[in-house]
């Protein structure tokens, strides 16, 4: 992989006059920041929303301590309706609703808005799926003990399931990543977008190879840091 | 219901948890459900109470009534001087702060540590931090667990885990303990420890503790008193003593005689016939029996005596069981010898 993509950087660098390097550092470190930016923004939006709509799924289930069947009945279906559109169509198709509510349908801060229905959807199933997996016993014990349903969401159910959510918020932190370059389309700046309009259109592979390479390191690193603390909350 | 009167059920005054004409009825399935059919108990204060029953029977779901984690179909259930039947919420949480409840799985939180397991209950009644830090330490010391305060539940064995349940259980100074089926995922060993510990929360703090179980050896090493439940009703209720004497249904016989030998029949009859010429009958053993007296003065009479099979228990403080004995010597001198047996205890003839 590596290997390939350095031949290739190689051949390229051949064919084509030499990258102004001196010119392309600060703009690739400024569409960095911008993805950083994008993916921060989105993840802390649509982590939190996406939580209390993963928690509302989980505990309006039958026999949980918030049980009602039509809450529970309407948000499968909200989610099972977003989800399955590929982003780029639902960044379209959400234009309308953008005009309505942010007043443009470009630039990052459409992206931004883009990502954040595409994600809070992901992770409210994610948050779903890793709550299922607790021992309902625990929650029947704080029951019994007279504890609250605020308490019991946030003091049982959140930290018995805090490893497998480190997970599966990683794993949709990724994702994120890569809607954000997707989001290059609509002219969000970014790495994406930077890779498209500096790279790919006018033919210069350096660029679009530097900016996929931190693409990948950032992807790489997240990964690893979400890992070790994961490790960390679950003892193992 | 078959009710065995005793001193024991006329001499508490104030009850702890009574229950009046409860059912409890589940609609989930096609089907409904009568888990718990028309129960009324009375579970007096400072005693140990056994429900027992097989799977299925509605144990459970009475215990789960109790603290109101299930609302009663109809009836009523007063646990203390708190209705809980048709309570609401905020009520139903202030009542179970003064209830406390062990699992047969612990239930343990395994994000927080044996010492966070415990806090949590003492956070749920919003004592002050530094009371609670205290309040801890004393409740693993009662425990035994004083130095795994640190340690998480994934470090403990089933028998401690146990206990930091128990010790959970306590942290509010309940009045009332609901053990349901505490100790069948436990060894035999493990499992005295901790019905032990269950007779000491009873003995030195007073609490009153409902014990579910399926194991007759658990009514009658802790027990005072049982109630025998089938198909959501309770078929017999009584002192233990008295329940494991003369048990009076089907279901009582059945767990009766996983502790207790009963009177050889069938095929166990046969068996022991065929091995032995003698005659044989079956007496019963009570603390009041003067078998010894009798049995010691057999040689006498011609009469000599092998003991064949049987069992003792000892029940609330006291002895009983049944023994076999073979009988051997002239038709008469043994007719001789049973006469004087039933003067003083029941005898039965053991017959294929
Ligand atoms: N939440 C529920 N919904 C529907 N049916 C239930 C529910 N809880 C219990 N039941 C039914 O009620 C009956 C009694 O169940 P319960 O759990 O009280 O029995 P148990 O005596 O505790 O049995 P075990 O010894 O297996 O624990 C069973 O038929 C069970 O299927
Ligand atoms: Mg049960």
């Amino acid at each position: 992989m590596t290997l390939n993509s350095h031949s290739l950087i190689a051949a390229t660098l051949e064919a084509k006059p030499k990258t102004d390097w001196a010119e392309v550092r600060p703009e690739l470190l400024q569409a960095t920041l911008e993805t950083i930016q994008m993916v921060a923004i989105t993840m802390v939006i649509a982590g939190i929303g996406g939580f209390l709509i993963g928690l509302l799924l989980y505990t309006t289930r039958r026999g949980n301590i918030l049980q009602n069947r039509p809450l529970n009945f309407v948000l499968n279906l909200v989610v099972n309706f977003v989800r399955p559109i590929p982003f780029i169509i639902l960044l379209v198709a959400l234009g309308p609703v953008m005009l309505a509510t942010i007043g443009t349908t470009i630039e990052m801060k459409a992206a931004v808005f883009g990502m954040v229905v595409a994600a809070v959807f992901a992770v409210a199933r994610i948050v779903e799926q890793n709550l299922v997996s607790i021992d309902p016993g625990v929650i029947e014990a704080a029951r019994a003990m007279g504890a609250s349903k605020a308490r019991i969401m946030f003091s049982v159910i959140l930290p018995e399931a805090l490893g497998p959510l480190v997970l599966g918020y990683t794993f949709l932190l990724i994702g994120v990543v890569d809607m954000s370059a997707m989001a290059g389309y609509i002219g969000a700046g970014g790495l994406g977008d930077y890779a498209l309009s500096k790279g790919y259109q006018r033919f210069n592979w350096d660029i679009t190879m530097a900016s996929v390479l931190i693409i990948i390191v950032m992807v790489q690193f997240v990964q690893l840091f979400g890992n070790w603390l994961a490790r960390k909350i679950m003892r193992r | 219901m078959t009710e065995h009167t005793s001193p024991v059920s006329e001499a508490h005054s104030s009850d702890m948890v009574v229950l009046d004409h409860v059912t409890k009825v589940f609609r989930t399935g096609k089907t409904p459900v009568r888990a718990v059919d028309d129960v009324s108990l009375r579970i007096g204060r400072g005693q140990i109470y056994a429900i027992i029953g097989y799977s299925g029977a509605g144990k459970s779901t009475l215990v789960r009534l109790i603290n109101g984690l299930e609302s009663t179909t109809s009836g009523t259930l007063t646990v203390e001087d708190t209705t809980i039947s048709g309570a609401k919420e905020p009520e139903l949480r202030k009542a179970r702060t003064n209830i406390g409840m062990i699992f047969q799985q612990f239930n343990l939180m395994n994000s927080k540590t044996v010492a966070g397991n415990v806090d949590f209950p003492l956070k749920v009644a919003g004592w002050p931090a530094a009371r609670r830090r205290k309040r801890v330490q004393e409740l693993l010391e009662f425990v035994g667990l004083g130095s795994r305060a640190k340690s998480y539940p994934e470090q403990l064995s089933g028998g401690q885990k146990q206990r930091v349940g128990i010790a959970r259980s306590l942290a509010n100074e309940p009045s009332l303990l609901l053990a349901d089926e505490s100790t069948s995922a436990l060894d035999p060993e493990t499992t005295e420890e901790v019905l032990g510990l269950l007779k000491k929360v009873n003995e030195e703090l007073g609490i009153t503790v409902v014990v579910i179980t399926h194991e007759m050896d658990v009514v009658a090493s802790i027990a005072d008193r049982v109630a025998v439940m089938e198909n959501g009703k309770v078929v017999e209720e009584g002192n233990v003593y008295d329940v494991f004497s003369n048990p009076q249904t089907a279901p009582a016989r059945r767990f009766v005689s996983t502790t207790v030998k009963p009177t050889p029949s069938g095929d166990r009859a046969s068996e022991l016939i065929e091995r032995h010429k003698g005659y044989l009958v079956s007496v019963e053993v009570t603390d009041h029996t003067d078998l010894g007296d009798v049995l010691s003065k057999l040689g006498d009479r011609k009469v000599r005596f092998n003991i064949v099979e049987g069992g003792l228990e000892t029940l609330q403080g006291r002895t009983y069981g049944k023994l076999t004995l073979e009988l051997l010597g002239e038709i008469s001198a043994v007719d001789a010898a049973v006469e004087q047996l039933k003067l003083v205890t029941n005898v039965q003839e053991v017959r294929a």
